[in-house]
């Protein structure tokens, strides 16, 4: 078998704080294939965001890696220079922020964004320019060529995002990195984005991390999944088996406090106590 | 558990933060001196006495004397109270009236906002000293006249920057809030507004004081200011450039108490600036 | 309003906690050079709020929603009518605007962020209290019971916005929303940066609150699946009209406009996945 895109081994990380040490993540194991979209689900706290992080060795100052490691195409990302870091990033690994207002420049037109974002090509502008709108007309955004005058904020929401995937694209990444990409979409914006972006995956090959805590988009694009609860992976494999016969009783409750997956009304809606694992071993 | 007073909690916190207790040590330190000054001080700052002029320092004259024999050492004691008497309350008064104005130009309605800065810019674009002589020209010369100074060309630069914040929290969720519970503008203003805003300012004036004195030494320099002999910080490094050949002893005696000044209430302004601010707060 | 809508708004105003009519916003477009027409944020929309029941409109960004809530709380200029308990809010006074905000709490979309960062959350849910210039002997006494309310723990009190989670910091929201016992609460997106397991807490928070003081609110959201076990009466909005209004079930059951189709229809869920595959 080839060598998978992304080995998460073991992994383990603490942030120092005041009030001592804080477990973030602990022994972590997460492989992405060549081709295969895994989707890591959790609410907030669970250490998705460290887990991010680390993947883009760009981890708070206070981390620390206490063991285990990540590998991206077989190399070891903590023994990477900084340059080698560099040309990783981007080149290997892109990623699609929650918030795409916030993570492009708001007074560079699209146009230049999209052709500095090619800078290791060695190919003419004119040509990086004719990338850029390919993409754009791949990504579904109408009338490509007008857009490359326009800036990030004049899009909606939905086409922002779309643009923020067309860019993560441009570079041809190996693996991709959704970070909760259609959270704050609409519903029927958030299918057509998720829709989209199988569809682009498959045409260009790449790999996903898809991280969300929602469970409907998981299971709309994703092969695998990863259920993390409290800085652990409680439960993870097919996606059919682990949403269709959950083991974890955390990914049960996850599953049942859906309201998307309330067929009746009920009286009250299903909820999952702070201390609900605790309460769940004994 | 019992509930500790606000006041007692900031104290306590500025006391575990090493560069602010360093802080308020120094102006405790200066703010004593000043009020003590005269009967901290060895000799009569004024004192003239021709036989031991420009000596070094010596067992009686701890920092050497002038160019008059008069005691360095007191002339810096007494110096501290002419440069807290003018640095501190026109500060003060031109913090105050800049956040009030700032805050009203930034929260109240256009044509206010308009006036105000209008106001502001006017008082802005006169040159200090040209503005200073005027003053003189107007009300004479005297530390009255400097803090009048200080007060109408510090206040806008804290006002614009006061109208600024206010204008950017104006528009944040929990001042919508605070207006759809009915809440009126002196309310939103004092109890919403000014806390969120104040630490950025108090800092920025404790870093002023120290500009104030200089200001007060460049007034005096052109006598409009403090008249001699009475001494002041800005008088010895006046006379010590003078007679920097001579001795050094005299720009020692007035840059060192600037410089532990400018320290003193930056330290005590950041301290202060985090203990202001819940979420800056250490917890232990 | 024609004669038989104006008898009917008077028959029944006793039991109407909120009535919007022919609410209109519109924003204007100023351009240096283009000379637009005001962009319609909301067009001509009308609903009714029974007391004790709970109504949710849906919408997605840009329909027009949050204008809507903002202008019934007095927020934003207007034309049409907004009774809130009776009285008019549409060009009322600044006086009379204070006096109605007295009869109906906020909730706002982001949190923390609509919490006072500096304040302690006993000053924050007692700042109604201090606004409308309502003595209490013991405002810790008050806190205590308005968090008691909002199920969370006495100390909390004396804790800041920052130092609580977003759950925690919606039902500090929903504490000083009932501060002043009003009869009805505007919520803005109540779910909105929540997670899946504490969204159904605080709907169920609100079902209960509802229940017990026979509260009346109105619910501003963009995803129809939270609203479906706790609305009474659900309102779709899109582009700033209501194309559908009908009762929770046959808004669910039988949906008669194409958008709400769509909206039912988008709903990403494991089942869905399953049955495709």
């Amino acid at each position: 078998m080839s060598e998978p895109v992304l080995k998460v081994s073991n992994l383990s990380i603490d942030y120092r704080t005041e009030q001592g040490r804080l477990k973030a993540l602990r022994n972590i194991d997460l492989t992405i294939g060549a081709g295969e979209i895994v989707g890591v689900v959790g609410e907030s706290g669970c250490g998705k965001s460290t887990l991010i992080s680390a993947i883009l060795r760009l981890m708070a100052n206070n981390a620390e890696v206490t063991g285990g490691g990540i590998a991206i195409n077989g190399r070891d990302l903590f023994k990477l220079s900084a340059r080698e870091l560099r040309m990783m990033r981007g080149a290997e690994v892109s990623i699609v922020f929650q918030d795409p207002m916030q993570s492009h420049n708001p007074v560079i037109s699209i146009g230049r964004q999209m052709v500095d974002i090619q800078f290791r090509e060695n190919i003419s502008k004119k040509e990086k320019l004719n990338r850029a709108i390919a993409m754009l007309a791949e990504v579904g955004i109408p009338e490509p060529a007008e857009k490359m005058k326009q800036y990030p904020f004049e899009l909606s929401g939905g086409m922002r995002q779309r643009l923020a995937i067309a860019m993560a694209l441009l570079c041809r990444p190996k693996l991709l990195i959704a970070d909760e990409p259609t959270t704050a979409l609409d519903a029927t914006l958030e299918v057509q984005i998720l829709d989209k972006l199988k569809d682009l995956q498959q045409r260009y090959g790449c790999s996903v991390l898809f991280v969300s805590h929602h469970l409907g988009a998981v299971a709309r694009l994703c092969d695998k999944v990863a259920v993390m609860y409290k800085g652990e992976v409680v439960e993870s494999g097919d996606i059919d088996t682990v949403f269709s016969n959950p083991q974890h009783p955390y990914t049960r409750a996850l599953i049942e406090c859906d309201p998307a997956g309330l067929e009746e009304r009920t009286r009250m809606l299903p909820t999952i106590p702070a201390d609900f694992l605790e309460a769940a071993r004994s | 558990m019992k509930q500790q007073s606000e006041l007692l909690k900031s104290a306590k916190l500025i006391l575990r933060d090493p560069l602010g207790l360093l802080g308020l040590v120094i102006v405790i330190a200066l703010v004593g001196s000043a009020i003590f000054a005269p009967s901290l001080a060895p000799f009569n700052p004024t004192a003239i006495d021709m036989k031991a002029r420009l000596s070094g320092p010596t067992a009686s004259h701890w920092l050497g004397t002038d160019q008059l024999g008069r005691d360095t050492f007191s002339r810096m004691i007494l110096g501290g109270r002419v440069a807290l008497q003018v640095a501190l309350p026109s500060i003060a008064a031109a913090l105050g009236l800049g956040l009030l104005l700032g805050m009203v130009a930034g929260y109240g309605p256009r044509w206010l906002d308009n006036a105000i800065m209008l106001l502001f810019d006017t008082l802005r674009s006169f040159p200090t000293v040209m503005l200073a002589l005027s003053f003189v020209a107007l009300v004479g010369p005297s530390l009255g006249t400097v803090m009048l100074v200080v007060i109408v060309t510090s206040a806008p630069i804290y006002g614009r920057i006061a109208r600024t914040q206010t204008m950017t929290l104006k528009s944040s969720e929990f001042i919508t809030a605070e207006e759809a519970m009915g809440a009126r503008m002196p309310r939103i203003l004092l109890i919403h507004i000014l806390p969120n805003i104040l630490g950025t300012l108090v800092v920025l004036a404790s870093m002023d004081i120290p500009a104030v004195i200089a200001l007060e030494a460049g007034l005096s320099f052109l006598g409009m200011g403090v008249k001699p002999p009475t001494p002041s910080w800005g008088s010895l490094l006046k006379d010590g450039y003078a007679l920097i050949r001579s001795t050094p002893w005299l720009i020692i005696a007035g840059a060192l108490p600037i410089v532990m000044t400018t320290l003193g209430f930056t330290f005590l302004g950041e301290a202060l600036r985090d203990v202001a601010d819940p979420k800056l707060r250490r917890t232990r | 309003m024609n004669i038989a809508a104006a008898t009917f708004s008077q028959d029944h105003a006793g039991d109407e906690a909120l009535r919007i009519s022919n609410l209109r916003v519109s924003y204007s477009r100023k351009g240096l050079l283009t000379n637009s027409s005001p962009l319609v944020a909301v067009d001509s929309i009308s609903l009714s709020v029974a007391k004790g029941e709970i109504y949710a409109i849906i919408g997605e960004s840009g329909s027009g929603k949050t204008s809507l809530l903002r202008a019934a709380a007095g927020l934003l200029p207007a034309s049409g009518s907004v009774r809130i308990d009776g009285r008019e809010v549409v060009g009322a006074s600044k006086g009379e605007l204070r006096a109605i905000r007295a009869r109906f709490g906020l909730m706002f979309q982001d949190p923390v962020g609509s919490l006072s960062p500096r304040l302690t959350v006993q000053s924050i849910i007692t700042e109604p209290f201090r606004i409308h210039g309502v003595s209490k002997k013991d405002m810790a006494a008050e806190a205590r019971r308005l968090l008691k309310l909002v199920s969370l723990p006495e100390d909390f009190a004396g804790r800041y916005p920052h130092q609580l989670s977003g759950g925690q910091a919606r039902r500090v929201g929903v504490a000083r929303a009932l501060a002043l016992e009003p009869a009805l609460i505007l919520a803005d997106e109540p779910t909105a940066g929540l997670d899946v397991s504490v969204q159904g807490e605080l709907l169920n928070l609100l079902r209960d609150l509802q229940e017990k003081l026979g509260l009346a609110i109105l619910i501003i959201t963009h995803n129809l699946h939270v609203v479906r076990h706790i609305a009474d009466r659900i309102g779709i909005v899109y582009k700033g009209r209501m194309i559908e209004e009908g009762d929770n079930d046959s808004i669910f059951g039988s949906p008669a406009e194409d958008y709400t189709k769509l909206l039912l229809a988008s709903n990403l869920h494991l089942k869905n996945r399953v049955a495709r595959a």
